[in-house]
Order: C-alpha cells, then sequence, then structure tokens
C-alpha cells in the first residue's frame, strides 16, 4: 500500500479530469482483456474434455 | 484471406503472433504513458487537460477502425461465405464497442472543462453515440435467434448498412456548426499538431492498435474452440 501511496502522491497534479479518463481507460480495457481471457480458458477446458478421434467413449 | 479459412491454420498462426503482439501492446502502451503523462507538454490554451486527448484520440480511432472492419468482414461472409469471417465479426464488435464508450467517456470528461458540459447534442458527438449503438444492435442480433446462422446474416447486413455513419463521423466537423474541434492529425496538408504531442497520440494509438489485435486473438480462439464443442454435442445429439 504504502509504494502505491507514494506513487500516487510523486505523480503531477493535473486538475480533477485527466486521471478519471486514464482510469476509465484502464477499467474498461482491463475488464475486457480479463473477460476474454476468461471466457478463452473455459473454451479450452470443454475443448480438452471432448473424446479425441478413435474415442469410443 | 481463403488461406487462413482454415480454422487450425489460422489458431497456428494466430498463436505464433500473439506474444509478439502482447509484447507490442505493453512496450507501446508504456512508452505512450510515459510520454503522454509525464514527457508532453501543457497545451497553451487547455493547459494540462490536453493529456485526456492520448486516451480519447486513439479510441475514438479505433471505434471507426474495428467498426470498418466489421463491414468488411461481414461483407466477405455474406459474399464468400468465409467461415473466418463471422467468428471475427462476432470477436470484435465488444472490443469496437469498449473503445466506443471510452471515446464517449473521455469526450465528456474533456469536454466538462473545455466547454462547460458533458455532453452537447454536437454532429460529432450524436454520430458517435449512433456508432456505440450499432455495436449494441450488432451484438444482440448475433445472439437474438436460435439458429445462429441467421444471427449473423441479420448481424452483416446491420454491419454493412451502418457504414454511412463512419464519413458522417469524419466529415461532421466540416459539415456542421459544431463545438468539436475539427481534424488536427489525419487531414489535407498533414498534421497541425505539435511533433511533442504527435509522439505520445501515436504511440498510444500503436498501442491501442496492438491491444485490439491481442483481444481480438483470445476473442477468436475461444468462438472457434466453442464452435467445436458445440459441433460435438449436436453431433452427440443427434
Amino acid at each position: 500500500m504504502t509504494p502505491l501511496l507514494t506513487f500516487a502522491t510523486a505523480m503531477p497534479a493535473y486538475g480533477e479530469y485527466v486521471y478519471p479518463a486514464y482510469l476509465v481507460a484502464v477499467a474498461v480495457l482491463g475488464v475486457l482483456l480479463i473477460a476474454s481471457l476468461r471466457r478463452r480458458a473455459r473454451a479450452r477446458r470443454e475443448a480438452q474434455s471432448l473424446p479425441t478421434r478413435g474415442d469410443s467413449t | 484471406m481463403h488461406r487462413f479459412a482454415n480454422p487450425n491454420r489460422f489458431l497456428r498462426l494466430a498463436r505464433a503472433v500473439f506474444p509478439w503482439a502482447v509484447g507490442a501492446t505493453v512496450a507501446l502502451l508504456g512508452t505512450g504513458l510515459y510520454y503522454a503523462l509525464f514527457a508532453s507538454p501543457p497545451d497553451y490554451q487547455q493547459g494540462e487537460t490536453v493529456r485526456i486527448m492520448y486516451v480519447h484520440v486513439p479510441s475514438a480511432w479505433m471505434a471507426m477502425f474495428v467498426y470498418a472492419a466489421i463491414a468488411v468482414a461481414s461483407a466477405s461472409a455474406l459474399i464468400w461465405k468465409h467461415p473466418l469471417a463471422d467468428i471475427f465479426a462476432r470477436a470484435a464488435s465488444p472490443i469496437g464497442a469498449a473503445f466506443t464508450l471510452l471515446a464517449l467517456v473521455t469526450g465528456s470528461l474533456w469536454g466538462k472543462p473545455m466547454w462547460g458540459a458533458w455532453w452537447v447534442w454536437d454532429a460529432r458527438l450524436t454520430s458517435v453515440l449512433i456508432l456505440f449503438f450499432l455495436y449494441l444492435g450488432h451484438m444482440a442480433l448475433l445472439n437474438a435467434f436460435d439458429d445462429p446462422a441467421r444471427g449473423q446474416r441479420a448481424a452483416a447486413i446491420l454491419a454493412l448498412v451502418g457504414v454511412v455513419n463512419l464519413p458522417v463521423i469524419k466529415f461532421s466537423v466540416d459539415w456542421w456548426n459544431t463545438l468539436h474541434q475539427p481534424a488536427s492529425v489525419v487531414r489535407m496538408g498533414g498534421p497541425s499538431i505539435h511533433p511533442d504531442m504527435l509522439t505520445p497520440l501515436l504511440l498510444m494509438a500503436a498501442g491501442f492498435t496492438a491491444y485490439f489485435v491481442v483481444t481480438v486473438i483470445v476473442r477468436i480462439e475461444a468462438e472457434i474452440l466453442a464452435r467445436r464443442v458445440r459441433a460435438h454435442r449436436l453431433m452427440q445429439g443427434g
């Protein structure tokens, strides 16, 4: 927590609108990327559970 | 294009490109953020608030670029029945919607200190809002039918019809009186923006493009695997 606070207090003051714009960008793109990775991981799990060709079960 | 119609061949290529795209995203966004937040100067009129430009403008560019790519893929799916085109359109649509939302929200955060209003029903803002609704409509249509092929066809037609909105967005600042500033990078006579500001802007735009490549590869792979599982279950059920 302390390094984060040190970093936050060391950031230049740009008024009340600049950082929220960057935070929104990080949040939107971050959530989309994580959701996509989770979706791929689920799809990989399901595909791996399929019987391979020649498997009679 | 048809060389990559085979999903297995595409997946092999995508898996080779993926680590490079991740590296490029990290490097470009890291450098771009450094320039945008620390190394670029404030604007002589807008002061520090100009730094919002480095996320707002690349988001708006990507919103339009992704929509154009979806339209090309949709045309390819309708005309040539390219199997990966539908998958690409489905994978790219939420990413384009995210970029459009980002352009709208960051534009609003920029508009408040500069214009004194979060939102105005200006031609540029309204046409970008319509683009956001087109993305939502595209995603809704893809999932609106029991038969996925019908949903893909309806969504592809919507994507093609919606292309008419792209030149409206681009030229809205020239055709109508608007609060939004005119083009300062992609314009006749070259960019009118100072290189100190153009550098972070282009770095962030390249970073957003690399992010798009990473995310779309992940989503395409997920969709190909999900279709494989669905097809297998249908065969088992039938």
